[in-house]
């Protein structure tokens, strides 16, 4: 309740500013008044007797500055009055408050852009269902201090042996001609990607199908699968497209599905054909680069994921004792870090917004 | 006693001395509260009267004491400063508690008996 009526009166004074200013330089006149007659009927001259009552007071302006601070709101009052001040020069300053003006807004859009860039690289996630469980793999070339991205043997392990990563799949980046008829050959971009990227990058086709495990073995027909701007580019919006035959490069492949619009996954692709591997054709660290991807499996973490791929490298390496010398080795402390790289961009969207959006786990074995 | 210690008011004490002084000499204004409370400490105790203000005032917002206008036996105007039914209890309350706190400080600084 005390603080209740202090709080009152401190705004009320605040409300009414001057109303106690007054009433107390009467009050401090009395005061001085009263002690200065004292000091006269004590035997002093009125001089001496005015200068010790004064000095008594410990100083008039003092006193008020005190009395002043807790009548009001001195916090609000001091604010009040700078922001009245500032208002004051903005107008009449006005050149320099243009200046100060856009110095603000810059330096606002480039905190708010660097903000966002730390964002996605310190907390990669992508823009999908399974966003911020999608991880890579691949080794770690601990003398180069690079990454190993000739990875197709050891795909194979991987995709047998994890547990705790499902969807695991991998693509590699392909420029070829679509030739759609004779004389009309221009280059498009090409994923030759697993079947489990469209799982996991929510790639459902506009028109026929995606790619299937089928259609990654060797003797299977070619298929391909291509972006809605092809499909309205080259081939017209062709409605019978599925089934047609055209030329990819110097194969032959059927066009078995038509992706939505602004499907560009992993990264502004046009076409989609399955990737095909042949174990025994690959030895370790050799072959094309690849991207392994994957996700976490249910229950199972970032931190378990690494340690399974550390198992998982070890056992590998130890089958296999020319790989101890290889220039690839076992990473000692494998860890988890941000990938940079811009992988993943379903919605067609700018290397911005898809920098950093890859989480990875850096494999532990070197096979 | 060396100045310091003479100046020395602790932290809260002020408020109580006012109230007290008040109840005893009924209305006075600030120079006459200043100097009684002088006065009771037999010169033991020097307040700076510029301090004694604030701590009116703050009486005053809390509703222990109110303030009039009158004239002084010296037929000076001067603001009278008057308890109210609360400061009375605040005084009681006080009271107690520092009663109780020098009690307990007083068995804490007793010599000894080991």
């Amino acid at each position: 309740m005390k603080t209740l009526r202090t709080w009152w009166s401190r705004i009320s004074s605040f409300v009414r500013p001057g109303t106690g200013e007054g009433d107390f330089a009467d009050e401090l006149q009395s005061h001085i008044d009263l002690h200065t007659d004292d000091n006269i009927r004590a035997g002093m001259t009125p001089n001496e007797a005015r200068r010790q009552a004064l000095a008594k007071l410990g100083g008039v302006a003092g006193t008020r500055q005190a009395h002043r601070e807790r009548r009001g709101l001195p916090v609000v009052g001091a604010l009040v009055f700078d922001m009245k001040l500032g208002g004051r020069m903005l107008v009449k300053y006005p050149g320099l408050t243009i200046v100060g003006g856009l110095a603000m807004a810059f330096a606002i859009c480039v905190g708010t852009v660097i903000f966002q860039v730390l964002s996605l690289v310190m907390y990669p996630s992508l823009p999908l269902p399974l966003g911020d469980r999608l991880v890579q793999i691949q080794h770690w070339d601990v003398e180069a201090m690079s990454t190993e991205p000739r990875a197709l043997h050891d795909f194979t392990v991987w995709r047998t042996s994890l547990r705790s990563v499902t969807e695991l799949g991998a693509w590699r980046d392909a420029t070829h001609n679509l030739i759609v008829t004779e004389g009309d050959a221009r280059s498009v971009q090409v994923a030759e990607i697993s079947p489990s990227a469209f799982r996991v990058s929510d790639g459902t086709p506009l028109m026929g199908r995606v790619s299937t495990e089928a259609d990654e073995r060797a003797d299977a027909p070619l298929v391909a699968v291509i972006g809605y701007d092809v499909w309205q580019t080259r081939f017209g919006s062709d409605p019978a497209i599925l089934g047609r035959t055209v030329q990819l490069g110097v194969e032959h492949v059927t066009v078995v599905g038509v992706m939505r619009e602004g499907f560009e996954f992993p990264i502004a692709h046009d076409v989609w054909t399955p990737l095909r591997i042949v174990n025994d054709v690959h030895a370790p660290r050799s072959g094309p680069a690849i991207t392994v991807f994957g996700v976490l499996a249910p229950g199972a973490t970032f931190d378990t994921a690494q340690a399974e791929l550390t198992t998982v490298g070890q056992r590998v390496a130890s089958e296999q004792p020319s790989s101890r010398t290889a220039r690839l080795r076992l990473a000692p402390q494998p860890s988890c870090v941000s990938d940079r790289h811009f992988l993943m961009d379903p919605h067609g969207t700018s290397w911005w917004k898809s920098v950093g959006l890859y989480g990875n786990v850096i494999s532990g074995g070197g096979t | 006693m060396t100045q310091l210690e003479k100046n020395a008011v602790w932290q809260g004490t002020l408020s109580l001395m006012v109230l007290r002084t008040l109840l005893t000499m009924g209305d006075q204004h600030g120079y006459g509260i200043a100097r009684r409370i002088e006065q009771t400490s037999e010169g033991r105790l020097s307040i700076n009267y510029g301090t004694l203000y604030p701590a009116l005032l703050k009486l005053e917002q809390e509703g222990l004491i109110t303030s009039a206008w009158g004239v002084s036996d010296n037929n000076r105007k001067a603001k009278f400063y008057t308890l109210t039914k609360a400061g009375r209890r605040q005084i009681e309350r006080d009271t107690q508690q520092w009663a109780e706190t020098a009690a307990i400080m007083t068995r804490f600084l007793a010599p000894s008996e080991d």
